[in-house]
């Protein structure tokens, strides 16, 4: 697709068939990310223009998903597995970087899985703004019922200063939704997203003799200013549907779109996070709704990261839906889906990857006066959910040791990983930290140390390459060097390494 | 004065001052607003024009007593402030970046000064109160420079820095010192606080849902039946009014679960005051948003809910009273002390999440607190409860009868 962004959110077809599936032991594997936000295609594209981007377009979640990483064979045995890897590295200063990192897979491919009818609940803001791209609608809704399956539903329901339901239960190849069109939006354009989700909700359970899943796509300004407006009231509501197992797709549209609310309610993980800068674009976004399943794999998911005596938590990255609780990092989410398309439209612009994961900063902590010798743990990843299929509880937890004792330094100027294997994480975190820096620190004026950034960041980069000559890492490295180059014309400052930059050091 | 145009991005002003040399001033962009623009435009010399006898008027100034030019970076004050409260606390509440606007970069020669407070001269553009600004200079952590509303303007007789007077001394940060060893000094009238650097992984706010509120665009009017009542899974009700399901309306109504007590089928008399959209551009501190207010009543039951009030809406609410720091940030960006509330009879304090049933004429009346806040930082990208200044809160009163009616 030319000018839309989109991320599955969790995982994609094609990559679980790498081994037979009996259907009662998971083998293969199968990337499971975390709640998806957009890709960094936007962000990359202003560079590519000469800009110097707004900090807040770079969204780490996003940037992550780019990436192709590699995991462990999903053969935990579960549904879901979790994979902690370590990598302490060298400070710029004399510190040293210590970083966990959580991914997650699954051996299930959901293309055995049989596929449900859906009852897809699609409901569509109308103000003025929205009408700039969703005109009336009309075609968008009979392409919609057409791309769907016999044994499909359509509801589509409307917000604006108040909610309405346009059509109910529509039948693919029997309703005629030709005539069904958006109401004109008011001029005030105020609009009650809360009340848009919440007869979303209704509409779940409005076809009595309906059997099979339901799924709301929500298509958004991220405007609410009608109604409940408070963001957390709405993404509590999207959470408790999420919770209850219905998938939830946001798909942004307008210039005046604001990310705020999409991108909370789209890191629930629980379905499409997309962006359509174009009339085509939005109704090739909705009609490609029709084509996904999106497969229950597990609820009320937990991960926590505990660090082992001599360690404290620090920076969180990756998941937005993590918190620091009793110093130890806990990130919850109410369900994880794994994705599959059934069309051939898939959407592949700027996104090479699906990687993404949990990263924890581990902080040498002296405070309690004991030695920690080399060797001893780090931190434990505990893992909690309930599997969906067996409705039954599942837990497991994993140690990952640190050769080095809390705050050592590598003897050289490369990191050393738990599983070198899978190092490739940390150095994607590396590059996301050194662009979102430079973009920072020009915003906040300080053009010397935003280009001093780039300077830093080049050797590792090229390092990384020598060794490594990976894609992802060498297009971030381009890119890098290309925003330096922006902020230079812009305002050709002497490069200043700055203090206390959040990276650590690969290789010098 | 110089200003720079140097760092910059966008916009590029020139503008002559009288009998001075062409001055260069440079927007960047970004959070850039029309008030920005003029106070920026005020920040210009007070020249020397007929007969002022001054060159600067300020209450604050930036003063640069090295040897050698050097550039600062001034954000002012985007955020609408309690200034009179913020005296004392102005790291508490104003430490935030996102509470400034854009930068203007000044190149500042050896031994001038910059004024920072650009309160003086006439605008007939409103804009918040300015008590503080951002100031950067490269080799330093930014400072929130913070000064009293009631503090002393100053006046220089020309653009230099005047080093040896105390009282523009006190009302001054300063840059001193020589080559690699300066420092800033911050004058006692002052308060200057560093803030940590860019970008270093302060945890994101968030705010707890609201526990009232309602959604759906209720009528106005009597006779509605109550033709369906669900839960949403988020635990607020899904309801469905209407004289008949023709013309029936949606309501969805987050509220506690005792406080709703009608039946389908019931015949209700529903009111809803609903606050107009929220104008665009700076609202003055003194114009608070309207409160909302639904009642819903039948068989002698009255549900009354009133939403950023400011007031006691009915006889057995008074007034709403702040009850000091410390407060917290909200996720938008203000500043709020707690609250409470006072109850009129019997005479007791409310406090958020709290609810009591009191004696009324004829009944009782069951009250709910849901929040409570003092905003003494306002933002205009908040909602209307953190929009203006002031002490606000979310109430519920459920009146009943001794004896309920049929």
């Amino acid at each position: 697709m030319k000018l839309a962004w989109l991320l599955l959110a969790l995982g994609v077809s094609g990559c679980g068939a790498d081994s037979a599936v009996d259907g009662q032991r998971p083998t293969g594997s199968v990337g499971v990310t975390q709640a998806g936000a957009q890709d960094a295609a936007y962000f990359r594209r202003l560079i590519e223009e000469g800009s110097v981007p707004e900090a807040s377009l770079l969204d780490q979640v996003g940037f992550f998903a780019e990436h192709a990483l590699d995991q462990p064979m999903a053969d935990c045995g579960e549904v879901v597995c979790t994979h902690p890897s370590l990598a302490v590295a060298p400070r710029f200063d004399d510190g040293t970087w210590t970083m966990a990192f959580v991914s997650l897979n699954s051996a299930v491919d959901p293309a055995t899985r049989p596929r449900a009818p859906v009852h897809l609940v699609l409901a569509v803001e109308s103000s003025p703004d929205a009408a700039a791209l969703t005109g009336t609608g009309a075609g968008t809704f009979a392409a919609l019922l057409a791309a769907l399956e016999p044994e499909d539903r359509l509801t589509v329901l409307s917000f604006g200063a108040e909610p309405k339901v346009l059509v109910s239960g529509a039948v693919p190849g029997q309703t005629d939704v030709s005539t069904v069109v958006l109401p004109l939006p008011k001029e005030a354009g105020s609009v009650d997203l809360y009340a848009g989700i919440a007869t979303a909700a209704d509409a779940l359970s409005s076809l009595p003799d309906f059997a099979g899943t339901s799924r709301i796509v929500l298509v958004t300004t991220g405007k609410a200013s009608a109604g409940i407006a408070d963001p957390a009231r709405i993404a509590a509501l999207a959470e408790s549907l999420v919770r209850q197992g219905t998938p939830f797709t946001v798909l942004g549209m307008s210039d005046t779109f604001d990310a705020t609310l999409p991108r909370t309610i789209a890191e629930l993980g629980a379905g499409n996070y997309a962006f359509a800068e174009t009339t085509q674009d939005l109704q090739d976004l909705i009609v490609q709704e029709a084509g996904l399943r999106l497969v229950p794999l597990a609820s009320e998911v937990e991960l926590r990261v505990v660090p082992s005596p001599g360690y404290r938590v620090g920076r969180i990255y990756g998941a937005r839906r993590a918190s620091v609780e009793d110093g130890q990092a806990v990130l919850r989410s109410p369900a994880l889906f794994l994705g599959a398309r059934s069309s051939s439209t898939d959407v592949s612009a700027g996104r090479r990857g699906g990687g993404g994961g949990l990263f924890v900063e581990l902080v040498a902590d002296t405070s309690s006066g004991e030695e920690i010798a080399a060797g001893q743990p780090a931190f434990s990843l505990e893992t909690s959910y309930s599997d969906v299929d067996a409705a039954a509880p599942v837990s497991f937890a994993a140690e990952v040791t640190n050769d080095l004792s809390p705050g050592e330094r590598p003897s050289e100027n490369w990191p050393h990983f738990s599983t070198p294997a899978y190092g490739k994480a940390f150095m994607m975190l590396n590059m996301y930290l050194a662009l979102r820096a430079m973009v920072d620190l020009y915003e906040a004026g300080d053009c010397g140390a935003a280009l001093g950034i780039s300077y830093m960041m080049e050797p590792g980069a090229d390092e990384w390459q020598k060794r490594f000559d990976d894609p992802d890492i060498g297009a971030d490295r381009e890119l890098m060097l290309m925003l330096r180059e922006n902020i230079f014309n812009e305002c050709r400052a002497t490069p200043v390494p700055p203090t206390n930059y959040e990276a650590g050091c690969f290789g010098i | 004065m110089r200003v720079a145009g140097e760092a910059v991005r966008t916009k590029h002003y020139r503008r002559k001052a009288a009998s001075r040399a062409a001055v260069d001033m440079t927007f960047e962009s970004g959070r850039y607003s029309r008030w920005a623009l003029w106070s920026s435009l005020l920040a210009l010399p007070a020249v020397l024009l007929g007969c002022h006898q001054y060159y600067y008027s300020s209450r604050v100034y930036f003063a640069n007593t090295t040897r050698e030019l050097v550039k600062v970076r001034v954000q002012t004050l985007q955020a609408t402030v309690d200034c009179a409260r913020a005296k004392g606390r102005s790291a508490e509440l104003l430490a935030q970046r996102e509470l400034f606007g854009a930068g203007v970069t000044y190149d500042v020669a050896p031994g001038e000064a910059l004024p920072l407070d650009y309160e003086t001269g006439a605008s007939s553009w409103p804009r918040p109160e300015q008590c503080a600004a951002l100031v950067q200079v490269l080799g330093f952590p930014d400072k929130l420079v913070f000064w009293a509303r009631d503090a002393n303007t100053i006046e220089t007789e020309t653009k230099l820095a005047e080093a040896n007077r105390p009282a523009f001394l006190a009302q001054s940060l300063v840059l001193e010192g020589l080559g690699e060893v300066r420092g800033l000094a911050a004058g006692k009238g002052l308060e200057v606080t560093s803030l940590p650097p860019v970008a270093t992984g302060a945890p994101a706010i968030s705010d707890a849902a609201v526990s009232l509120g309602w959604s759906g665009a209720p009528r106005t009017g009597t006779a509605f039946t109550l033709l369906r009542r669900e839960l949403l899974p988020d635990g607020c009700l899904s309801l469905t009014l209407g004289k008949e399901a023709a013309s029936s309306f949606p309501l969805f109504l987050c509220a506690p679960d005792w406080s709703f007590p009608f039946e389908v089928g019931d015949e209700l008399r529903v009111v809803a005051d609903e606050l107009m959209p929220a104008a665009t551009g700076y609202r003055p501190a003194d114009s608070a948003p309207l409160p909302r207010h639904l009642s819903i009543s039948g068989g002698g039951v009255d549900l009354g809910i009133w939403l950023n009030a400011s007031s006691g809406p009915v006889a057995v609410v008074g007034e709403v009273s702040g009850l000091g720091g410390p407060g917290r940030h909200t996720a938008c960006g203000a500043y709020v002390d707690p609250a409470s509330v006072a109850l009129a009879s019997p005479a007791q304090q409310l406090m958020p999440g709290e609810d009591v049933t009191i004696a009324v004429p004829g009944g009782s009346a069951r009250v709910f607190l849901a929040r409570a806040d003092d905003v003494l930082v306002a933002r205009e990208e908040c909602g209307p409860e953190y929009s203006a200044l002031g002490a606000r809160f979310d109430i519920l009163i459920l009146n009943e009868p001794a004896e309920k009616l049929p």
